[in-house]
């Protein structure tokens, strides 16, 4: 038995990242999740699996287009015109996998739920559980059905394993209790990092969301290719993403010569790509010199997308400077960098710093009010304090 | 701290200058390096701060002369602690050095630096004209801005203000209030238009619905329309139904009356008239096959009853013939055998005759005339065994005799042993140890003889006992005695132009005391003090005489209110004069400055070359001079000394060298002898290398003859035992051929007999296998003669005799195939009439069935007589049609009422109305017309969400929008963080400015009005709102700083640092300040004020002022009091 194992689709969900500005990129990855499915339809048929197996999050509930199941269901058609038939169970964000409302998505696709949770397929007994509207906060492993004696039984989970993070905790599950369940192999989905747990005859695969969002979600990027037969399941990652998120951290020390400096950097960021696969690359200053080579506005920026723009396949996203590397300032502008520090103490300037971070809160788009957090104002003010003693120091070397 | 001397070692293009910057004066510690350009005051002002900070690591721009790691700068440093000489190398670690050569931690100047680094010194405590540029810049850029020029002033930092404003507006770009062109704003538009582009191209769910539910409605109606398109088409069929059921009855009614004139019957089955005609056909066609059987059976029965007769014998020889043909004999036919066997048997008995003949012969030849030949056969396996065995002995024969005849040649070429050779190896190892190793002591003891010589050369005009005399102290190092000898050299010529500076200062002192006395003496130059005075006076005589109230009061007091009225007339009429007594008084004060810096100057350069003379003369008892000898003999008697102590350790070391040799050639010629002495050799009076090489050839000459014969010897053991193994090979196989022959007549022969016998042996054994052959083959002929005669006697009773078997059966086989043609004939003849008669039979019956088939078939039927059956049935096939025909009518009429109600048909059926029909085809085509737009709306709702579905959605849109967000996600962040940054460095600067308002405001309003000759008397502040702007104040008229011009703003930002640097040495302490050509811009009153403020720099710490004109260092002399000039020669001079 032969399937293709994937989850998260998030289907029209956008990417994330200042690099998608750049006119042919955003171009060529405008569709990117609905790319990467008809890459997924291809695998399956390339590799004349026996079944596709989403598990859950198909689509995403803060993008409800419900063209999207249009896309999925001709490619999921394409699919079961191979003679191979997709077993899948709704998510978290499935809300368009509701077929009382919107319809079936076709023939040979499957959508497993309390009232059908087991489907056979060449002999092999697939289980799953569809999440409804509400968060799910117990574990679902319970209701799935016993294995079938003499059967090969998969099961397909949407949940969160304990030990994972970074996720809403819907449908929590032990990872033993799972291992310990009867079936031979897990298909999960939910937590977008691939993962993968084995017992003494069962594995479990957490597939990774295939493509990843943004510059957080950099450990997916792929489906599972299983083969399961009497010696048990084997799981290979196959990478599909069109376009990978990598962030790298490049030391600044205090004095370096032009030269070098340029020929570190071109050294350091020709091998941040990841693998093959086309990069969008999030840089982190850090050490003593960070705050002095990112002090003029977007001369950092505008600097290292030089250096990328010759290496092919790597785009440049945003460049920060790592919190917490002692500025170089020098003496010169040492004692007024000192009484920076003493005014930003002082509660008059705190409430004026407060007041001018709400200044602009009030008017940011209401998405990104969140990221200017007022409990974040202390490291806001050190940054700022930094980043500007560096300009001055800057100005007096100038 | 304080630069005593700065020592450029190797510099640039420097090596051994010192700059000596002397001890500080007692009121003002002012220097000026005085050089033209490129004289090397850049490089002088560098090489101080790499001695303070080291240098820098890769491309220094000093490093032309030089490498960079043999530059080296040095300098004496005062400080709280003492004097501090350091030198500056450049290794990485370890590069500060005291003057012996020790680390110094750097954390020990960097304490002297107050904490400064490279760039905060450079900036605070040196100036040159690009920065009082940028600073004025700076004055302009600030707007005023008090905190920033206070700032600016201690630190030195130029661009602050521009760097400030650029964090601001870089702000300002990503947001401002109100404004609507910068980045957020103008992102936000684009936000709203992709939200609003989302939504239009986003299916939602519940867009979904409503075109659902569209498509739901309009296909309801669709349906509804196909609902009366078709009942309008019902109504139609009915109509149509009605007149074709009215057309059919009529014709029925027309084919009934035809019907009555056929014949009466039933209907024919299908196929009934075919079959009819068929059958009739058949009884024809039986009709004329009995004719024909007729005609041949009288035939057949006349050929039997008078033609053919039996031959039953012909018949009876097949059976023999074929018995014949199928008997084999030895795998062939028995009739080839027989003829064969015909024609060989005679010839076969001859020839087995003759070997048997020549057989008996053979055995005779090997066991006598009474030997039978059977017994005398051997098997062909032992006569090939005995055949090996025989070559095999003459085989170890011939090895044999061979190995013989080598031995005997090698026993007689062998002669006797040789004696064997003594002691070879030592005496070839002493003598190549000897050859090689021996020193030639000739070449050294030549060598010594030339030392000696260039020894006693090198201390020609050096005194007696030199040698001796050196050893106490040892001979100085050239840097040693050169430094001393320079030195003495320098301080003498400082000595000589300090006092001629000092004599210059009194005769201008002594000038400017004539000018003053002589403006002094002007009435009109009264000053204000004596104003004061006299009005002080004034009022002291007025209260004294109110006191007492006499006349010598009043006198006084009228003299002094006198004095004091004259004093403010005069006062009032001579500003000139008091300008010109001014002018003088500054002229004078500065003159005796001067002076005394001047005398204190030639004081320190006497003590100076005093000391320097000292160590000189000290140095003459080293160098074994007299003393008095001048400085020029001291560095050729060094050289000279150094040369001759060269010499004299070359000559030392070629003695020694020489000794060493001596031994050791002895001891290796006696190792040699001893070698000879084992070796036997005679000892005469023959040279040791003639002696040893000849008895060292005769060594190796022995040694070769001996191992020539140890060769032979080992040849001939080996053939030896060559002989003894081919004897012991013959045996074996000589009693091999004796087991081979055991058993037969040949054992009882020796080899060689047997050698002989076993040809003839081969040969009997050859011929007796030919006789048993040949019987073999003449009893196969005889027997297949025998088996062919049993059958032949038969044939030869039917055909009579033959001379040869195969005449015999060819004659019988002609009989029987003539026979058996007969029979053949008779056989056919006899079935043709037996054939025909039953034709004849066969026909009539066919005839009969045939009548009977036909009236079957007809059963029923009204048949007229006399018409043929073909006739009939074509008859009744036409009534049968017209019946047909009438009944498809009546089905039509029943089938077009099928599926119709057939109350609503008859009803229909009944009306007779003629427009009917057309009525209801235009209520057809109207209700079609409906149904079709309906079907359109269906169709374009099912399009409309078709499209929707497979629409590309708002993937795009929302693409962008998300990388907007994120843009702003980065710009929202970086502008607080800026604008917070900014925000607080502005309120530091007022904190800064705060701090430092008071006492610095005041020093740098004091150099301010100095600068500008009092034309800016004072310095104010405004406030304005936050802020606190910096105002000059010139003729009473207030000016913000940044509306002054280029040059007053760059005098402003000099008093500036004059004030700062008055703040930093009052909060830290002194360090010494470079000013670099600043004043070059500044008339000749200004550059004299600020030449006046550089000694107020003078005053609180050391000044350092590099200038290249030559005018300046006269203004400098003359109005810094104790003002200390270095020149710096040329390039070319430095050069040279």
């Amino acid at each position: 038995m032969r399937i293709l194992h994937a989850a998260d689709l998030h289907l029209d969900s956008p990417l994330r990242s200042v690099a998608l500005r750049d006119p042919v990129l955003g171009e060529r990855l405008r569709n990117a999740s609905r790319d990467v499915l008809r890459k997924i339809v291809d695998l399956a048929i390339e590799h004349q699996v026996d079944a596709l197996v989403l598990a859950g999050d198909v689509f995403d509930n803060g993008v409800p287009d419900v063209s999207a199941r249009t896309v999925l269901s001709v490619a999921l058609s394409r699919l079961g015109s191979a003679g191979i038939p997709t077993i899948l169970i709704r998510g978290n964000h499935d809300g368009l996998l509701d077929h009382a409302r919107y319809g079936p998505l076709g023939e040979n696709v499957m959508l497993l739920d309390h009232d059908r949770p087991t489907v056979d397929i060449s002999g092999v007994s697939f289980h799953g559980l569809s999440h409804g509207g509400q968060p799910e906060t117990r574990s679902f492993l319970p209701r799935y059905p016993a294995p079938v004696p003499g059967r090969i039984n998969v099961g397909v989970m949407h949940c969160s394993p304990d030990g994972t993070s970074g996720h809403d905790p819907y449908a929590p599950c032990s990872v033993s209790e799972m291992l310990g369940h009867g079936y031979d192999y897990w298909a999960l989905g939910h937590i977008h990092k691939r993962q993968e747990w084995r017992g003494d005859s069962v594995l479990a695969v957490m597939a990774g969301i295939p493509q990843g969002r943004h510059i957080r979600e950099v450990d997916g990027g792929s489906v599972t290719l299983v083969e399961i037969d009497g010696l048990g399941a084997r799981a290979e990652a196959i990478p599909v993403s069109l376009i990978a998120f990598r962030e790298v951290e490049l030391p600044m020390p205090a004095e370096e010569a032009q030269d070098a400096r340029t020929d570190r950097l071109r050294a350091a960021l020709a091998v941040a790509r990841a693998g093959d696969v086309p990069t969008v690359l999030r840089v982190a200053l850090s050490g003593p010199g960070a705050q002095l080579f990112s002090a003029r506005s977007g001369e950092a920026a505008s600097y290292l997308e030089v250096l990328v723009e010759d290496i092919e396949g790597l785009h440049l996203d945003r460049v920060l400077v790592r919190a917490g590397q002692a500025p170089d300032v020098p003496a010169l502008v040492g004692d007024l960098a000192a009484a920076m520090r003493e005014e930003a103490k002082s509660p008059g300037f705190r409430d004026e710093a407060e007041r001018m971070l709400t200044d602009l809160r009030d008017v940011l788009p209401s998405e990104l009010r969140e990221v200017l957090d007022p409990a974040e104002l202390d490291d806001l003010i050190e940054e700022g304090l930094a980043a500007v003693a560096a300009r001055l120091a800057l100005a007096e070397r100038t | 701290m304080r630069l005593r001397r700065l020592d450029l070692a190797r510099y640039g293009r420097f090596e051994g200058t010192s700059l000596d910057f002397g001890p500080a004066g007692e009121a003002t510690d002012v220097t000026v390096i005085f050089g033209p350009n490129e004289a090397g005051k850049s490089t002088a002002f560098a090489a101080w701060l790499d001695l303070l900070y080291g240098f820098q690591r890769q491309g220094h721009p000093y490093a032309f002369r030089f490498e960079r790691k043999d530059l080296l700068v040095g300098a004496e440093l005062e400080t709280a602690e003492g004097p501090l000489v350091l030198q500056r190398t450049a290794r990485n670690t370890g590069s500060l050095t005291d003057g012996s050569g020790r680390e110094v931690a750097e954390h020990r100047l960097a304490a002297l630096l107050h904490g400064l680094d490279r760039d905060a010194y450079r900036t605070r405590f040196s100036l040159d004209d690009a920065v009082l540029r940028a600073g004025g810049e700076e004055i302009a850029a600030a707007k005023g801005d008090l905190g920033r020029l206070l700032h600016a002033g201690t630190s030195g930092l130029s661009g602050l203000s521009r760097a400030l404003d650029e964090v601001s507006e870089e702000v300002d770009r990503f947001y401002k209030k109100g404004g609507s062109a910068q980045v957020l704003p103008a992102a936000k538009r684009r936000l709203r238009e992709l939200e609003t582009q989302v939504r239009e191209r986003r299916l939602s769910p519940t867009r979904f619905d409503e075109l659902h539910s569209a498509v739901t409605a309009r296909e309801a109606a669709a349906q509804d329309a196909r609902d009366a398109v078709a009942e309008a088409r019902r109504a139609v069929a009915y109509a149509d139904a009605a007149a074709r059921r009215r057309e059919l009855r009529a014709r029925n009614a027309d084919l009934t009356t035809a019907l009555e004139g056929y014949p009466k019957g039933p209907d024919m089955a299908q196929g009934v008239a075919h079959e009819v005609v068929r059958v009739a056909a058949e009884a024809r066609e039986a009709a004329e096959r009995e004719r024909r059987a007729t005609e041949d059976h009288a035939e057949a029965a006349k050929l039997l009853s008078e033609e053919l007769m039996l031959d039953p014998e012909g018949l009876d020889l097949g059976t023999l013939l074929d018995d014949l043909d199928g008997l084999r004999f030895d795998d062939q036919p028995l009739l080839l055998r027989v003829a064969g066997a015909e024609a060989d048997l005679e010839k076969r008995h001859a020839e087995r005759d003759r070997l048997a003949t020549a057989a008996g012969a053979l055995a005779a030849r090997l066991g006598g005339p009474e030997a039978a030949a059977e017994d005398m056969r051997l098997a062909p396996a032992t006569l090939d065994l005995l055949e090996s065995q025989l070559q095999e002995v003459r085989d170890a024969e011939h090895d044999l005799r061979g190995a013989q005849e080598a031995l005997a040649d090698a026993e007689d070429g062998l002669g006797d042993a040789p004696p064997a050779p003594q002691g070879e190896a030592a005496l070839a190892e002493a003598w190549e140890r000897l050859s090689a190793e021996a020193p030639d002591v000739e070449a050294l003891r030549e060598r010594e003889a030339e030392a000696d010589s260039a020894t006693r050369l090198a201390a020609a005009g050096l005194p007696e006992g030199w040698k001796t005399d050196l050893e106490p102290e040892g001979l100085p190092t050239e840097e040693e005695v050169s430094s001393t000898v320079q030195t003495a050299a320098r301080t003498a010529d400082a000595l000589a132009f300090a006092e001629e500076q000092r004599a210059d200062a009194i005769a201008a002192r002594e000038a400017a005391e004539a000018r003053h006395t002589a403006a002094a003496a002007n009435p009109a130059a009264m000053d204000i003090a004596e104003i004061q005075r006299r009005r002080r006076a004034r009022e002291q005589a007025w209260s004294t005489h109110r006191a007492a109230l006499d006349a010598e009061t009043a006198e006084t007091f009228e003299a002094a209110m006198r004095s004091d009225d004259e004093a403010t007339a005069a006062h009032a009429e001579g500003a000139e004069a008091r300008a010109l007594l001014l002018r003088r008084s500054e002229e004078l004060e500065a003159t005796r400055a001067e002076e005394v810096a001047a005398v204190r100057y030639a004081v320190a350069a006497r003590a100076a070359s005093e000391a320097a003379s000292d160590r000189l003369a000290a140095f003459a008892p080293r160098l074994l001079l007299d003393l008095g000898t001048p400085p020029e003999a001291f560095l050729p008697r060094r050289r000279a000394l150094a040369l001759a102590l060269e010499a004299a350790e070359r000559q030392r070391a070629a003695t020694a060298t020489l000794a060493r040799a001596g031994k050791r050639k002895a001891e290796l010629q006696l190792k040699v002898r001893e070698a000879l002495e084992v070796s036997s050799a005679s000892l005469d009076d023959t040279p040791l290398g003639v002696a040893a090489k000849a008895r060292l050839s005769e060594l190796r000459e022995a040694g070769t003859v001996l191992a020539r014969w140890q060769t032979k010897e080992e040849q001939r053991a080996g053939l030896e035992r060559k002989v003894k193994r081919a004897w012991e090979r013959l045996a074996a196989r000589k009693a091999a051929l004796a087991e081979a022959a055991a058993g037969n007549w040949a054992v009882r022969m020796a080899p060689v007999a047997l050698r002989e016998a076993l040809p003839v042996a081969a040969e009997l054994a050859k011929t007796l296998d030919q006789v048993c052959e040949l019987d073999h083959r003449i009893g196969r002929m005889e027997q297949a003669l025998e088996i062919f005669e049993a059958v032949a006697s038969r044939i030869r009773k039917v055909v009579g005799p033959a001379a040869t078997a195969e005449l015999l059966v060819g004659a019988a086989r002609q009989r029987r195939t003539q026979a058996e043609r007969i029979a053949a004939e008779i056989a056919a003849a006899t079935k043709r009439r037996d054939d025909a008669a039953t034709a004849v039979e066969d026909a009539r019956a066919a005839q009969e069935l045939a009548a009977r088939r036909i009236s079957e078939l007809l059963t029923g039927q009204e048949l007229p007589d006399g018409v043929p059956p073909d006739q009939l049935v074509s008859r009744l096939e036409e009534r049968d049609d017209l019946r047909r025909e009438r009944q498809r009518a009546e089905a039509e009429i029943s089938e077009t009422g099928r599926d119709l109600d057939a109350v609503r048909l008859d009803e229909e059926e009944a009306i007779l109305d003629p427009v009917r029909r057309a009525g209801l085809a235009d209520d057809l085509t109207r209700t079609e017309d409906a149904s079709a737009a309906a079907d359109r709306e269906a169709g374009a709702a099912q399009q409309e969400l078709a499209s929707a579905l497979k629409a590309g959605g708002g993937a795009a849109a929302d693409q962008e929008r998300a990388a907007i967000l994120e843009d702003l996600t980065g710009g929202a962040r970086e502008a607080i963080v800026r604008a917070i940054g900014a925000a607080a460095a502005r309120t530091a600067l007022r904190r800064l400015g705060d701090s430092r308002r008071g006492p610095m405001l005041a020093d740098t309003e004091a150099a301010f009005r100095r600068l500008t000759g009092g034309v800016w008397s004072r310095l104010d502040t405004w406030v304005q709102g936050q802020d606190e702007r910096l105002v000059g104040i010139s003729e009473g008229r207030s000016v913000p700083a940044d509306g002054m011009s280029t040059g007053t703003r760059a005098q402003l930002y000099l008093a500036l640092r004059i004030g700062g640097h008055a703040a930093f040495v009052r909060e830290a302490g002194p360090l010494p300040f470079v000013t670099d050509d600043i004043l070059e811009s500044f008339d000749d009153q200004r550059a004299g004020a600020a030449l006046e403020l550089t000694a107020e720099l003078g005053s609180r710490g050391q000044a350092i002022l590099f200038t290249h004109h030559a005018h300046l260092v006269e203004m400098a002399r003359a109005r810094i009091s104790g003002v200390r000039v270095i020149e710096l020669p040329g390039r070319d001079v430095a050069a040279a």
